[in-house]
């Protein structure tokens, strides 16, 4: 850094988790993302959590930065436990608030030329009235609602798969395939996706529940892979001068 | 075994050395950099602005104002909402309605929502449309060094109970007009509202009082906007103000 | 011992030795509402009696038992404001501790702070005492679980069981009684509201509530405030218990 000139390191993502993705289901919210986080090119974690619950009733997933996702983490956990503590134990915040205010602070740091580099899917099922709840947040503090929203390079590969598979009366198992068949284009296509991926429900009856990470299967056994590879195969050949 | 079959480097190779050092004029703009994630930005920038486009159209009557708008948000070539509402209600004779970029709009509409409020404690009266338009003004001018990328129209019913648009541009400039057409449509828009409702290119000049006929005309700006304009489309939001109040409804239009 | 002006600041002590301004902020604890804590086989249960001041009251508006953390919980006596000044320090300190190490406070250091706190308003001029008691019951992953009491001379120290307030002699007495330490908490709780009761034996025509909060391994070592509900049955219950005890000592 040179002295005197402002920080601007910020401003650069460094680690990077690829899209993630959200849908209504039947029964609630279904958030999915792999647990890639790649470093340039190189693939820095194969196995980085890139959800988690911020409250009972509310879970979040983020593409992007992967710093400013804990950072959003820490401001998140803040609010939540210090709201918990002047409540006794009551549930305070909302899922539309904790969207809200996600909002806010992203707008904040827009403004303050430090933005925290994230596109955010915030979904959530209320405990009380049942209410469900899918939004989306991007570094500029847009906020977006929507019965299935994309982030980063999936909004343009999986959009069409999405629309044309998406229904109110999903059952978690068909949510599940559809979340299933985006990640294997994702896979696929993003140089920066895995196929190990995770996925995290939310429902009134169970709350948040973030299941383990699975790998889903790739085919890679076609008969195109196998000509286009015989057809520059040579044999070793060793130089003797 | 022939050594130029031997590997396909050579013809990267060719490619390579023939490739021509780019300068910034033979640059050509590539409308790809809009598919671009935002993690692909250069080294040390960060554009704090994004235009989410969209359109809107607001035409004074005789004792009403009606806002047509589409309720498409957009980032790049990205659609992000089909059903965006960029019209809020200030007071029971005003609404704002806005184009550019969603953040800045909804931050500008929930800020002058304050303000209203504010007025309404310290005088005991609602704000009129004329200190609305005078306060929009001061509010944008007062970001004049990191503007709030919002276009707007400020619609109302004024203190004679006639209708008024107050256009303004992002930073604070603003006067009081007829008609207004703001956002990404605003070129297609403009002559058609010019013809309609200036119709200096008729003999016979019919200013229709009807809100009807006005809504009409509205819908079809919208539409026929959204024709051309890839960033308008999906639903076409009708506002009217008049002196009963606001009344909103909403219209399927293209989805492409 | 007083009028000898020595005992309108805190900033001399008196020949004797003593402090004036310190006792007399014991005194505004003795005379206060007892509050408890005890530390059982699984948790820690704190719990406070209090008269309910004025009919036209909202229920649970005097409140004395507080979190500090998730984890931590706390009961004032004495001034309740003043021990509120003190919970919301406590709030501060633990916050700014986590930020700054990256880990959950420890209930020792939190106590020693808020202790040094109270310290400090013993000695410098132009501010008065804390006319509060306060028990902290937390559990922190270098320690385990930790019950703590901090009186307004800054004192602070680290109990099995502990009780302040008016009815601090009695309740010291029961506690020591009853073998809490090889008991659970839920086993634990309905005592706990009798010795509270006793505690206020001659205050028993007027209206009194209870406020019991636990952190035990049943609550994931979180602290929690019981609900209204479920204390005032407690309550209940409690109360018939001693008169049952009553009529046969007759």
């Amino acid at each position: 850094m040179i002295s005197g000139q402002p920080r601007t390191h910020t401003q650069v993502p460094v680690n990077i988790g690829t899209s993630v993705m959200g849908l209504r289901y039947k029964d609630g919210i279904m958030l999915a993302a792999d647990t890639a986080v790649a470093y340039g090119s190189m693939k820095k974690t194969k196995h980085a959590q890139r959800m988690a619950a911020i409250s009972s009733d509310t879970a979040i997933a983020c593409s992007g930065e992967m710093s400013d996702f804990q950072e959003l983490l820490k401001i998140f956990r803040e609010k939540h436990d210090g709201d918990v503590i002047e409540n006794d134990g009551a549930l305070f915040l909302k899922p539309t608030d904790y969207f809200n205010y996600l909002s806010r602070v992203q707008y904040q740091r827009r403004m303050k030329g430090d933005p925290l580099w994230n596109g955010s899917i915030i979904g959530g099922v209320r405990q009380d009235s049942g209410d469900v709840f899918l939004g989306m947040v991007d570094l500029y503090g847009t906020k977006v609602e929507g019965n299935f929203l994309l982030t980063g390079l999936a909004a343009h590969y999986c959009q069409v798969l999405m629309q044309n598979s998406w229904r109110a009366d999903l059952t978690e198992a068909e949510a599940r395939a559809i979340i299933e068949d985006c990640m294997k284009v994702m896979f696929y296509r993003d140089k920066k996706a895995s196929d190990e991926i995770q996925i995290t429900t939310i429902t009134k009856d169970q709350g948040v529940k973030i299941h383990d990470p699975y790998r889903i299967q790739g085919e890679w056994n076609f008969q195109f892979f196998h000509d286009k590879t015989n057809e520059f195969w040579r044999p070793i050949r060793i130089y003797n001068n | 075994m022939d050594l130029e079959n031997y590997t396909n480097v050579n013809i990267f190779k060719k490619v390579y050395e023939k490739r021509e050092v780019s300068s910034i004029h033979n640059v050509v703009e590539q409308p790809h950099h809009l598919l671009k994630d935002n993690t692909q930005h250069a080294k040390g920038g960060f554009n704090p602005y994004v235009n989410n486009q969209g359109t809107t159209v607001a035409i004074a009557g005789k004792d009403f104002v009606l806002v047509a708008a589409d309720t498409r948000i957009s980032q790049g070539f990205n659609i992000l909402s089909r059903d965006y509402s960029r019209t809020t209600k200030l007071t029971d004779q005003c609404v704002i309605t806005s184009g550019g970029m969603v953040a800045d709009i909804e931050t500008l509409h929930k800020l002058l929502i304050a303000k209203v409020k504010t007025y309404q404690r310290q005088f005991k009266k609602t704000p009129t449309v004329e200190s609305l338009a005078q306060l929009l003004g001061n509010t944008l001018y007062g970001r004049r060094f990191m503007p709030y990328y919002a276009f707007n129209l400020l619609c109302g019913i004024d203190q004679n109970g006639q209708g008024s648009v107050y256009g303004y541009d992002a930073i604070g400039s603003w006067d009081k007009l007829t008609y207004g057409v703001q956002g990404s449509g605003s070129e297609l828009g403009a002559p058609i509202l010019d013809n309609q409702f200036v119709g200096h290119n008729y003999l016979v000049k019919t200013l229709p009082d009807d809100v009807s006929v006005v809504e009409d005309t509205g819908k079809d700006i919208i539409n026929s906007i959204a024709e051309r304009d890839i960033y308008t489309g999906d639903q076409v939001e009708i506002v009217i103000v008049d002196k009963n109040g606001i009344r909103v409804k909403r219209e399927p239009i293209r989805r492409d | 011992m007083s009028g000898t002006g020595f005992d309108y600041e805190c900033s001399s002590l008196s020949p004797e030795g003593r402090i004036f301004q310190v006792e007399y902020a014991e005194k505004a604890v003795e005379t206060s509402s007892t509050i408890l804590g005890v530390r059982c086989k699984n948790g820690i249960v704190l719990g406070t009696e209090k008269i309910v001041l004025s009919k036209m009251m909202v229920a649970g508006t005097d409140k004395r038992v507080f979190s500090i953390t998730t984890t931590t919980g706390s009961v004032v006596n004495g001034l309740t404001p003043d021990g509120k000044s003190l919970v919301y320090r406590g709030r501060e300190e633990a916050v700014q501790y986590e930020k700054m190490f990256g880990i959950k406070i420890p209930i020792q250091v939190l106590a020693e702070r808020l202790a040094m706190r109270t310290q400090m308003n013993t000695i410098y001029n132009g501010i008065r005492p804390y006319g509060t008691s306060i028990i902290l019951a937390g559990n922190d992953h270098i320690k385990g679980l930790g019950l703590y009491m901090i009186e307004p001379s800054g004192q602070c120290f680290e109990y099995y069981g502990c009780a302040s307030g008016r009815g601090k002699q009695l309740a010291r007495n029961e506690i020591e009684k009853v073998n809490f330490r090889e008991m659970s908490v839920d086993e634990a709780i309905p005592l706990i509201a009798k010795i509270l009761l006793k505690a206020q034996e001659e205050m028993k025509d007027k209206k009194q509530e209870l406020e019991i909060s636990i952190i035990s391994d049943t609550t994931g070592y979180k602290h929690k405030i019981l609900d209204r509900v479920f204390v005032d049955q407690l309550t209940l219950k409690a109360q018939e218990e001693i008169e049952n005890e009553q009529m046969e000592m007759a």
